[in-house]
């Protein structure tokens, strides 16, 4: 796996002293949030979405790729106007992708509307896909692009916001990381954010609790045999709450990106799991817990054996 | 002498029940102190919509309208009409108090304490008075944990809220009015609502707490799954208080009025009310609201600094109507009753269980809109027929 971020990089300060920020810099410091990185003057994805995604896509590993899933939260900015031409919205980044990997042969497919759950449900709609395929080094290249419009703040419900873009290999044969258990509660009765927001804040922790013990007990393993937590990069606060409700103590979240980088849409955990392997934090046979929340919405745990 | 009886409170949740026992099962005239302006001249309604009895000339001739306020002196009352009913009163029911949890303190001893004062120097006044009772709260033991006695007051456990404390404070000051005249003290529990007819007629902490619930806004709740929630209906205890103070008055003794075992857990009170709410609007099912988490509470400290911190005004005031209260249920207590079962040996036998009216409760306070729809506590929009 890999990641790629914006390189311009701003702190908590100076994107208050530029009215990017809803909230004030001192409370988004409070909750943990220093720096994000964001694509200052363009909100085109495919440039970050090419590079991460050339460096884990080998001579060796490209002939097996029989998918490209990309999954992207955001909707791209559509210029409209009687000028404009309908054609424009047919312009697709996947496909993009595929031609400038050079790749000739995989099916490619996008998905949207998952929030930051996205991620998690492309590579778990991959590893169902090669759980029936036979079809031997079988792998699906998934990718996770979002690059927040150009007008917009970086601040979504407290949580300070980074352009990212990821990519995973799945395959049928990895020796690393394999697949466990997934699981996702959908709540569509949110699916309208603004409309819902006070109710999707008093929800977050009930159904994070809970899609995390299901998700762990659907891997038949118990909240002490998780390793790590990984998180997505939202409030540290929220997670101080989170591990008290899961009864797992705050050294086995690994919460060092949230101040470096705070949260992407959908690329947090595997920037995180490609930091935390930098660092020599994982061994053979971990068991890692990776949760986050996506609008629309639905709250989602995938389970890996390192 | 006939009797003649002075009520403050009412038109409250008990003393609107409390009231009616008056009217109609015994001969005394009741004295009914109403802070509310305006409404002393009208009687026959107020019979009417606060204690949904036809207003029969019989009814009429024995009630008597005192506009007052307990918080003023003499209670707002001019010196001939104060000294004129200090002539004639022979019993005196103080249920009249604040039971907002989140007043300031100040306020709160203005009228719990203050105001209770004013009320018993009044019973102290009255040349032939024979008997008095005071309302309290079972949680003037505040952070007790453990079995608390009716004969204990004393402690230095703390607080939950202002509420608690003004009415400890309140009890402490009795106890030298008590040497002076005839008191009895009921401590209650959480009124809930009617166990016949379900109906609410003051909204308070718990039922802001189901709102929560019913807007999906309950994220968390302090406490643990199998903390007992003492709740009791409006209408038993009215019928146990007008039976201990009417009946059987015991002088200098405080009885503990609680729902004990037929109350809900914590976690019961939150399944049931989900279920119940889910009967009255199966659409609000379909919404899948997690029920709230059961939580320590520093967790609760946690999310609710957090909810202080982002300045989320929704969020701040759920918490903080949860936060006045929720807290008492991080300490767990036993409230014995061994003055209460001695003079009124059957009252567990009928106690009514939670689990059979609270299904009521919840249909009433949907179709009143919380209380919204509420008018002088006649809800003609309710229908009750197959509660």
């Amino acid at each position: 796996m890999s990641y790629r971020l914006p390189k311009h990089k701003e702190s908590v300060d100076e994107l208050e002293k530029d009215g990017r920020l809803n909230s004030p810099a001192s409370l988004l410091r409070q909750f943990g949030f220093e720096y994000c990185h964001f694509q200052k003057s363009s909100n085109d994805m495919s440039a970050l979405l090419l590079e991460s995604a050339q460096e884990i896509v080998t001579p060796k590993n490209r002939e097996g790729i029989s998918r490209i899933f990309l999954y992207s939260g955001v909707e791209d900015e559509i210029e409209t106007g009687s000028n404009s031409n309908v054609l424009d919205l047919f312009r697709y980044p996947v496909a993009e992708l595929r031609h400038k990997l050079g790749l000739t042969t995989p099916n490619v497919l996008a998905v949207s509307q998952q929030g930051c759950s996205g991620m998690l449900s492309i590579i778990d709609m991959a590893s169902r896909l090669l759980a029936t395929s036979d079809t031997p080094n079988d792998s699906i290249l998934c990718v996770g692009a979002d690059t927040l419009p150009k007008w917009s703040k970086r601040e979504i419900m407290y949580n300070l916001m980074s352009d990212a873009a990821a990519s995973v290999i799945v395959s049928r044969d990895c020796s690393k990381n394999r697949i466990v258990h997934f699981h996702q509660e959908i709540q569509s009765y949110y699916w309208d954010t603004p409309q819902h927001e006070n109710e999707l804040l008093a929800s977050y922790f009930p159904l994070a609790q809970r899609a995390i013990e299901t998700a762990v007990a659907g891997a038949h393993l118990k909240m002490s045999d998780i390793k790590w937590l990984i998180p997505h990069n939202v409030s540290m606060r929220s997670w101080e709450i989170l591990a008290k409700l899961l009864h797992i103590p705050m050294n086995r979240i690994w919460t060092e990106n949230i101040a470096r980088i705070g949260h992407t849409v959908s690329c947090d955990h595997f920037i995180n799991l490609v930091e935390m392997e930098k660092e020599g934090l994982l061994k053979k046979g971990d068991n890692l817990a990776l949760f986050t929340f996506g609008f629309g919405a639905s709250w989602s745990c995938l389970i890996l054996e390192h | 002498m006939s009797e003649k009886i002075f009520i403050t409170g009412g038109t409250g949740m008990v003393g609107s029940e409390i009231v009616p026992l008056f009217l109609q099962e015994t001969d005394a005239h009741i004295y009914l102190l109403l802070h509310e302006k305006g409404i002393a001249d009208d009687k026959a309604s107020i019979i009417e919509s606060f204690f949904s009895l036809p207003p029969k000339k019989e009814f009429l001739e024995r009630l008597n309208i005192v506009q007052g306020d307990i918080t003023k002196d003499h209670m707002g009352l001019s010196e001939e009409e104060y000294r004129g009913l200090t002539k004639v009163i022979t019993h005196v029911l103080h249920v009249a108090a604040s039971t907002k949890f989140d007043l300031p303190l100040g306020e709160a001893r203005r009228i719990n304490v203050l105001g209770q004062n004013t009320v018993a120097t009044f019973a102290r006044d009255c040349t032939h008075i024979r008997q008095c009772g005071f309302f309290s709260t079972l949680y003037v033991c505040g952070k007790r944990t453990g079995r608390v006695k009716e004969t204990e007051l004393d402690h230095t456990a703390g607080f939950v809220n202002t509420y608690e404390q003004s009415k400890y404070e309140a009890e402490m000051s009795l106890r030298d009015f008590s040497k002076e005249i005839p008191i009895s003290v009921f401590r209650l529990s959480t009124v809930i609502g009617s166990s016949t007819s379900g109906k609410v007629s003051h909204f308070i902490a718990p039922h802001q707490a189901i709102r929560m619930m019913h807007l999906g806004l309950a994220a968390m709740l302090p406490g643990t799954p199998d903390f007992l929630v003492d709740l009791i209906s409006s209408d038993y205890t009215a019928r146990i208080i007008f039976d201990l103070f009417w009946k059987k008055f015991l002088p200098d003794t405080t009885f503990h009025i609680a729902g004990g075992r037929k109350s809900f857990t914590l976690q019961e009170i939150i399944d049931e009310s989900y279920r119940q709410i889910a009967i009255v609007e199966p659409a609000w099912a379909l919404r899948g609201y997690p029920k709230p988490a059961i939580v320590p509470g520093e967790v609760f400290d946690l999310f609710m600094e957090s909810a202080i911190a982002a300045n989320n005004p929704v969020l701040q005031s759920t918490l903080r109507a949860l936060n006045h209260f929720a807290h008492q249920m991080l300490y767990p207590k036993e409230f014995d009753q061994k003055n209460l079962l001695k003079v009124l040996p059957d009252y567990k036998k009928n106690l009514p269980d939670i689990r059979d009216y609270y299904g009521k409760i919840i249909q009433y306070c949907l179709k009143t809109k919380w209380g919204r729809l509420q008018q002088h506590g006649t809800i003609d929009q309710v229908h009750t027929k197959n509660m």
